[in-house]
């Protein structure tokens, strides 16, 4: 036991000298996916708090990544608030929308819950559009500013050390999140409401306070989102497509499980990128096609998502040695 | 005075448009209040529907109207083969509603990225004399094609209607929407009656599609979006199970538009529709319709 549990770490501590040496032998082009597939990562990590541990189906999440990255980038460009200190500034505006949201999950339910929060992105953008004072409106808003200490780097190697810090952050949230109380008390509310209720667990507050934590993370993620394409623009940044994408990610990862928003973001995201570096000149729509696929082949063929099908087989296994 | 007439026209024609919406949320109404579960690319089939269209009066230069029955036919098709491979797998499994919203989720981004890759993004319209003749009735101009697409919304609601209570099939629908196992204890085929109900849904949303291409200058893959999200506010304002309720539903969001034009500005006119269906989701999730006009 003690000399499998050695086993666990040292292939732990391989994967993370891997990731940590990758931009120094690998090509720009291997560094900028896999970077991205981190960024996603991260997003579906901050999806799965309410998304999978509640088992309350946000498709609304762009609008987070959107308050986010326009709160951190006006306090960046109008005040001179560095990102660093923004990015927090950025969690506490998505997450005070995030609250609403909650609040709104109190009456929503499945479909309802997802329909309304479509349409609370909707909102978002075009509030962002109709206060062009404040926002830029259709035109966005430009990072003109330079330097580490604004969270703006030369290399994309710096990138990636970025969003490799933010997606294992994310990470280990999420394995402590899923063993403290709150969490076990947002899965019970998932399961069987009325039971969670019986047993003492405060509905209202759990529920709320699970999408403020949701959209507190994605909001921060926005944040980084901006400083990496230093460029922010209503249509491009709230997008269905985008609270698809770390939906779906999460999904075909293994929603409700820490490793899920990480494995779905590893095999769709360099996927999708390349298919659109191969093919995106000629073929737009080609990428998302995979996005389709995949999404329909895994809640189909395999419920629980890879990583579920993964421990499945494992402890099958397990169970068959011994 | 001149102001009052052109005001309206404006909500005339708003009106008119509503009408339109009640058509394109009656095939996702009708498979929501059966089934219990969304269907998400229901805009899309309303684009392939718009396609359809599109390709069958340019290249064979056959009547608009007689391309909403074939749409009607080809994306019935088209629906069952999608609720077979998307819907039937995972229906009846725990946690079926939440599959199902992701399965056509999936449908719905496949659909999409094939319209792009087949016939690009660019915007196609194409000319028909429906779309360049005008009516007018009391001062009020409309153009032909918008006139005959708000009839057609009322007499594809009134014969849904009349199909759920009068025919055999139509009443099997409604056994399976209000009592699944029930249904199946006298006898109901349910998978069967499934598949049928999805098909006529989405074979409502193709004809819907091509008639609102008759008039909608903007054909392109994401087309659907905008009368997708229209369909849906529609549905919920409706509430579910209610086929003559997204006629009345349509017409109120239409106006709610003209009336946020008029009032506010085009720019704030989508923001009061959204922010008046956020508030009817929240305070009454049942739809305004849902109790008051119960069907299927």
């Amino acid at each position: 036991m003690e000399f499998k549990l050695a086993w666990k770490w040292v292939v732990i501590a391989i994967l993370l000298i891997l990731a940590l040496i990758f931009p120094l032998f690998a090509d720009e082009f291997l560094v900028s996916i896999l970077m991205q597939a981190y960024l996603w990562a991260f997003l579906a990590m901050s999806w799965d708090v309410i998304g999978g541990y509640g088992g309350q189906f946000s498709l609304g999440h762009a609008a987070f990544i959107a308050l986010g990255a326009y709160t951190s980038t006006i306090l960046l460009e109008s005040y001179g608030v560095s990102p660093w200190i923004g990015m927090w500034a950025a969690g506490l505006v998505a997450g005070a929308a995030g609250a609403l949201v909650g609040v709104a999950s109190l009456r929503l339910r499945g479909p309802f819950f997802a329909l309304g929060t479509i349409a609370f992105a909707e909102l978002v953008k075009l509030l962002l559009l109709y206060f062009k004072g404040i926002t830029g409106g259709p035109l966005g808003i430009l990072i003109t500013k330079s330097g580490p200490e604004y969270m703006l780097f030369e290399s994309q190697a710096h990138y990636y050390y970025l969003m490799f810090a933010l997606m294992i952050a994310g990470l280990l949230f999420l394995k402590w999140f899923e063993a403290s109380k709150f969490g076990i008390g947002l899965v019970a509310i998932r399961e069987d409401e009325e039971a969670a209720e019986g047993v003492g667990i405060n509905v209202y507050r759990t529920k709320v306070i699970g999408a403020a934590i949701s959209a507190f993370l994605t909001g921060i993620g926005g944040t980084i989102y901006a400083q990496w394409i230093h460029f922010i623009r209503p249509d491009i940044i709230v997008k269905l497509e985008y609270s698809t994408q770390i939906a779906a990610i999460d999904v075909v990862g293994g929603a409700g499980t820490p490793y899920g928003g990480l494995i779905g973001a590893l095999i769709l995201v360099p996927l999708s990128l390349y298919l659109n570096a191969i093919f995106g000149g000629m073929i737009a729509g080609l990428s998302l096609i995979l996005y389709g696929v995949v999404l329909l082949v895994v809640v189909v063929m395999v419920p629980g998502g890879i990583y579920g099908l993964v421990r499945r087989k494992w402890l099958s296994r397990k169970k068959g040695g011994e | 005075m001149v102001e009052f007439s052109a005001y309206t026209q404006l909500l005339v024609s708003y009106a008119i448009l509503g009408g339109v919406y009640g058509l394109t949320a009656l095939g996702l109404s009708l498979i929501w209040g059966v089934m219990k579960a969304v269907n998400w690319a229901h805009g899309d089939f309303l684009m392939v529907g718009m396609y359809t269209a599109f390709w069958t009066v340019t290249l064979f230069g056959i009547d608009p109207y007689i391309a909403a029955i074939v749409a009607f036919i080809l994306l019935g098709l088209l629906g069952m083969v999608t609720h077979v491979i998307a819907i039937e797998p995972v229906v009846e499994k725990p946690g079926g509603h939440e599959a199902t919203l992701l399965t056509t989720l999936g449908i719905s981004v496949i659909l999409e990225s094939l319209a792009l890759i087949l016939w690009s993004p660019s915007p196609r319209s194409f000319q028909n004399v429906y779309k360049s003749t005008y009516i007018e009735v009391f001062g009020i101009r409309t153009s032909v094609a918008e006139a005959i697409a708000f009839a057609v919304s009322i007499v594809a609601i009134v014969a849904v209607d009349q199909f759920l209570k009068r025919v055999r099939i139509g009443k099997a629908i409604r056994a399976v929407s209000q009592n699944p196992v029930g249904a199946r204890v006298v006898g109901i085929d349910v998978p069967r009656i499934r598949l049928m109900t999805f098909g006529l849904g989405v074979a409502l949303a193709g004809m819907a599609g091509v008639l609102v291409a008759t008039f909608y200058p903007n054909i392109r893959p994401l087309a659907g979006y905008v009368w997708d999200i229209a369909s849906y506010v529609v549905v919920i304002f409706a509430g579910l199970g209610t086929i003559y309720g997204v006629i009345f539903a349509g017409i109120i969001i239409g106006v709610t538009e003209g009336l946020g034009t008029i009032v506010f500005s085009n720019a704030f006119r989508q923001i009061l529709v959204y922010v008046v269906f956020l508030t009817v989701l929240l305070l009454r999730p049942q739809g305004l319709f849902g109790k008051a006009l119960r069907r299927v």
